[in-house]
């Protein structure tokens, strides 16, 4: 191989092995960015201090979870199955993927309510106080 | 530039790239040195090229799982949520309810405003990760007029004014109420301590 043949080479490793650097970088952030975990939590945790801060007499409250049940659908779970609130234990379940979830709880126990999912929205309704237990327990409205 | 005689000059000649450079011995000293052992000094380059790679890899890296990897912290917010949720319990149109007076120490904060203060996630077991503490001064003399027993876990308030990552955080708020025609300082303290990290 004649010598500039060599040197142009060399040229061309050295730009590949930037380019390949640079571009496992910039994948991992991404991977770690658009993490289900991290959407897991923020979802779970959005959810319960919505629950927290719902007072008898709510007629309707949402929340736009759109970038969540997208990437659980990616990891097939859908939307009806990625929500699950545990009355009984107090606890929002969020599942993004079939071998993750996130659990956290909220304090408010004086209240019953009905939550749905109505296409990108996450919804608590009819939040009455406990007492006036006019909706029978554990209702999920099943609407997409 | 050419020399008539390369013996008596004595040039040495280097070709870098397309071109060819001539340097009489004179000048003969660190550059041609150099260029003599430029495959060397590329290799010793790429070695430091690596550890360049490596430093700031680990650095990329450390500083991603550092950022993303820490919990979404929202107890203080959860306090808040909590203390505004004790003052609603608590007091009716500015009026204190007449039965938190009579007889502070049979309310049961908990079961009065229906809270559940256990945590009943995997890592906490039903472990109490909420505290509240409920205080009432005279508006005028600011004495001390009254306090309701502290419901969840006590030892949680104790943090309040320490600074720390994994320490309760707490939200404190005064309100000015009346009872009957009497003024009234309450004071609500809330402290949330759960601390759980991503995939936990």
């Amino acid at each position: 191989m004649n010598k500039r043949a060599e040197i142009l080479h060399e040229h061309i490793i050295f730009l590949v092995l930037n380019v390949v650097f640079f571009s496992v970088m910039v994948l991992f952030i991404y991977l770690q960015a658009s993490s289900v975990h991290l959407l897991e939590e923020e979802t779970a945790k959005g959810i319960a201090l919505l629950i927290d801060v719902a007072k008898p007499g709510t007629e309707e409250v949402s929340i736009n979870l759109k970038d969540f049940f997208e990437k659980a659908e990616k990891n097939g779970v859908n939307r009806l199955n990625s929500i699950e609130i545990n009355k009984e234990m107090n606890l929002v379940i969020v599942r993004g993927s079939k071998k993750s979830f996130f659990e956290y709880g909220y304090f408010n126990d004086g209240i019953e309510f009905v939550y749905s999912v109505k296409g990108d929205y996450f919804e608590l309704k009819r939040v009455v106080e406990i007492k006036n237990k006019d909706i029978e327990e554990g209702v999920v409205e099943n609407e997409i | 530039m050419r020399y008539k005689n390369a013996d008596e000059t004595n040039f040495l000649k280097k070709k870098v790239m397309n071109k060819e450079i001539t340097f009489p011995r004179k000048v003969k000293s660190k550059s041609i040195h150099l260029l003599s052992n430029r495959k060397a000094d590329e290799r010793v380059l790429s070695i430091y090229l690596f550890i360049i790679y490596i430093i700031v890899g680990i650095g990329i890296v450390s500083g991603v799982i550092l950022f993303y990897g820490s919990p979404l912290d929202v107890r203080e917010r959860e306090a808040g949520v909590l203390t505004d949720a004790v003052i609603d319990c608590l007091v009716d149109g500015g009026q204190l309810k007449k039965n938190h007076l009579d007889n502070p120490n049979s309310l049961n904060l908990k079961e009065f405003c229906k809270f559940d203060f256990r945590d009943n996630t995997k890592k906490y077991n039903g472990e109490e990760r909420y505290a509240v503490k409920v205080e009432l001064y005279d508006f005028d003399t600011g004495e001390l007029k009254g306090a309701l027993p502290v419901a969840g876990n006590k030892g949680f308030l104790e943090f309040c004014d320490a600074e720390g990552k994994d320490i309760p955080k707490c939200n404190k708020k005064e309100v000015y109420v009346l009872y009957g025609p009497a003024k009234f300082i309450l004071k609500i303290n809330s402290a949330v301590n759960k601390v759980q990290n991503i995939g936990e």
